[in-house]
């Protein structure tokens, strides 16, 4: 950390933790290692494949066994970028468990902030110190993290066996969410440890408001902006397959009801309804979707309510502080 | 003239539980070294992080060195009970710490000097510390920030006898040498006998003596003699044994020195029949009267 020479309480914090600023640069390598590993791993299978000649579907039997290694490799290179996706789910909670934890609750519970309040520092500048010296470093490590992934995500294996940018591990590691998620992390974790005072407590309390932030935004990210409808007599409406969030279709009745094909498939055939039995040729059918081109609006909306929480965690924070102290 | 520590109505509830304290009222004039004593429990830890900043008041106000403790931050220090410190810094980068959050404050030469004198390594980690090494780092904070008012929440507690010695030598020099006005507590009233010169005395949440020790010793008479009424002195504590009558009085006018053999108290007598007698009124003397002179 030479980069930057803090002074005052800034000082004091980066002093405090440095070991874990230094395992904070640990983890970060290890995990564009990950990333970087999964990514050559897939590039050295897609060339030993081209090396003999041989595509994936080719029936000739010289290419059945590198045509098995190929989809061995690309495989495990698949699961190490899921892997490394599940790590970016996880690193808000891991984020929060921290500041909540060792940063803040620790201070309470073995009475430092006494030590740390009665200087000539005020408590609001010591809790702003506690929150910008870990700011900087998690906002530059998870965009760094979010970059590499999305360059070993979308050019690595994503060729025969891809995944879906609107997969709810892909969508959380990609783009600008997973450092807003951070930055709330970070901002809960004060208020929890605040409040909480207790370093164990604090850690799983946090994480446990984290991991449910995540799943209710994963519910209604599909609500964060309009949703496309397209509509086709005969066929259904065709869409890039790998790009397009399908969210619902179905068919359309002639009054204009809709019959989603889920709805068709929870009835028993006997009991369905003559629109889920027509021929697909005589009906219009009707796709709701977000096309690839809602990654972004969708991404910013959320990124943005995430932020929005984050300042309010921050200044309930900043507003217990000053309640429990003169 | 301003005050070192002046309280109003001052009361601090934790939760449901009984008050701390309970409308507490005094002054405590500048330039003084104050034995706050009581019985554990006392409310005395609650008074002196209260006058630190650390505490807010549920009732009354507590102004420090003439201003609210907030903004007396910077002219005060504190040393709690259990003298924390992070455990994972080095006593060197403790003492840089002192450098860094009183930025403009900071008297390094004092501070080195005190950490010198217990021959600590400067390199050693807090963890690795004594209680008594630990006391002596957190001094050597206290001090090196220069207060104008230094708060000490049982300070020698940790400390052997030698080193409470020199300790308490240190912290008299330097507080007589800038006219510190200091307030130290402690249960054990022979620790601060003859270091201080003011005595406040809580209990049970209140303040039951509070001003110049001399004037409080002044203002009592310990008298043997037989039994009579003693009106209209006022009696803090009395003992009956035989036909001998022996209590500790509040003088109102000259004790009649020829029926009764009357003694000044020591600090220690006083304090003790005051903490058995609860129901005793208390006394503020003069300087320590919030309403006289003010």
């Amino acid at each position: 950390m030479s980069l930057f020479t803090p002074t005052g309480s800034r000082w004091v914090v980066a002093r405090q933790h440095r070991y874990a600023l230094w395992a904070v640069v640990g983890l970060v390598v290890a995990a564009a290692a990950v990333m970087i590993s999964s990514r050559v791993w897939a590039d050295s299978a897609v060339e030993a494949l081209r090396a003999v000649d041989c595509t994936v579907s080719s029936t000739e039997q010289r290419c059945f066994q590198p045509a098995r290694d190929y989809t061995d490799a690309i495989w495990a290179a698949r699961h190490l970028i899921e892997y490394a996706a599940l790590g970016m789910m996880a690193l808000p909670a891991i984020v929060g468990a921290f500041v909540a934890g060792p940063l803040i609750a620790r201070e309470m519970e073995a009475g430092t902030y006494k030590l740390a309040w009665t200087q000539s520092v005020s408590p609001a500048r010591w809790l702003a110190a506690k929150l910008t010296v870990p700011v900087g470093v998690v906002i530059m490590g998870t965009a760094l993290l979010t970059l590499i992934f999305s360059w070993s995500w979308s050019t690595g294996p994503a060729q025969d066996f891809p995944t879906y940018w609107y997969e709810p591990t892909m969508y959380a590691s990609i783009g600008t969410v997973p450092t807003a998620y951070a930055v709330m992390g970070l901002a809960l974790g004060a208020l929890v440890g605040l409040l909480v005072r207790r370093t164990v407590t604090a850690m799983s309390a946090t994480a446990l408001i984290i991991g449910g932030v995540l799943l209710a935004m994963s519910q209604v990210r599909v609500h964060l902006w309009p949703i496309s409808h397209m509509t086709s007599l005969g066929e259904p409406p065709t869409a890039p397959p790998s790009r397009t969030w399908r969210i619902e279709e179905g068919a359309l009745t002639p009054s204009g009801e809709r019959m989603s094909l889920s709805d068709c498939f929870a009835i028993p055939p006997a009991q369905q309804p003559a629109l889920c039995k027509a021929p697909r040729g005589d009906v219009t059918h009707y796709l709701d979707h977000h096309p690839s081109s809602h990654f972004w609006p969708i991404q910013l909306v959320e990124s943005g309510i995430v932020l929005v929480l984050a300042a309010a965690a921050t200044y309930a924070a900043f507003r217990v502080l000053r309640r429990s102290h003169a | 003239m301003t005050s070192a520590l002046e309280a109003r109505g001052l009361t601090k509830q934790y939760g449901r539980r009984a008050a701390a304290l309970r409308d507490c009222a005094f002054r405590l004039p500048t330039g003084r070294i104050c034995a706050l004593v009581g019985p554990n429990g006392a409310g005395k830890s609650t008074l002196l992080a209260l006058a630190a900043g650390l505490l807010r008041p549920t009732g009354g106000t507590v102004r420090v060195l003439g201003t609210d403790p907030a903004s007396a931050r910077e002219k005060v220090a504190y040393v709690a009970q259990d003298k924390p410190l992070y455990p994972q810094l080095t006593v060197a980068e403790t003492l840089r710490m002192g450098r860094e959050l009183n930025p403009g404050r900071w008297d390094a030469d004092t501070a080195d000097r005190i950490v010198a004198a217990g021959k600590l390594d400067p390199s050693a980690r807090v963890r690795t510390l004594s209680g008594g090494q630990r006391t002596r780092v957190a001094l050597a904070l206290a001090l090196g920030k220069r207060p104008e008012l230094l708060l000490l929440d049982e300070p020698m507690a940790d400390l052997d006898p030698l080193a409470r010695h020199q300790l308490m030598g240190t912290l008299m020099a330097d507080a007589a040498e800038r006219g510190t006005s200091v307030v130290m507590s402690s249960h054990i009233l022979g620790e601060l006998e003859g270091a201080c010169d003011f005595l406040l005395l809580v209990d049970g949440g209140r303040v039951r003596l509070g001003g110049a020790i001399d004037d409080i010793l002044g203002a009592h008479t310990l008298l043997t003699g037989p039994v009579a009424d003693l009106a209209p002195h006022t009696v803090v504590e009395s003992r009956v044994t035989g036909r001998q009558l022996t209590a500790l009085v509040r003088h109102d006018g000259p004790v009649d020195p020829t029926s009764w053999h009357t003694t000044e108290p020591s600090l220690e007598e006083l304090v003790l029949a005051h903490l058995r007698s609860p129901e005793a009124p208390a006394l503020l003397t003069p300087s320590a009267d919030r309403t006289v002179g003010a």
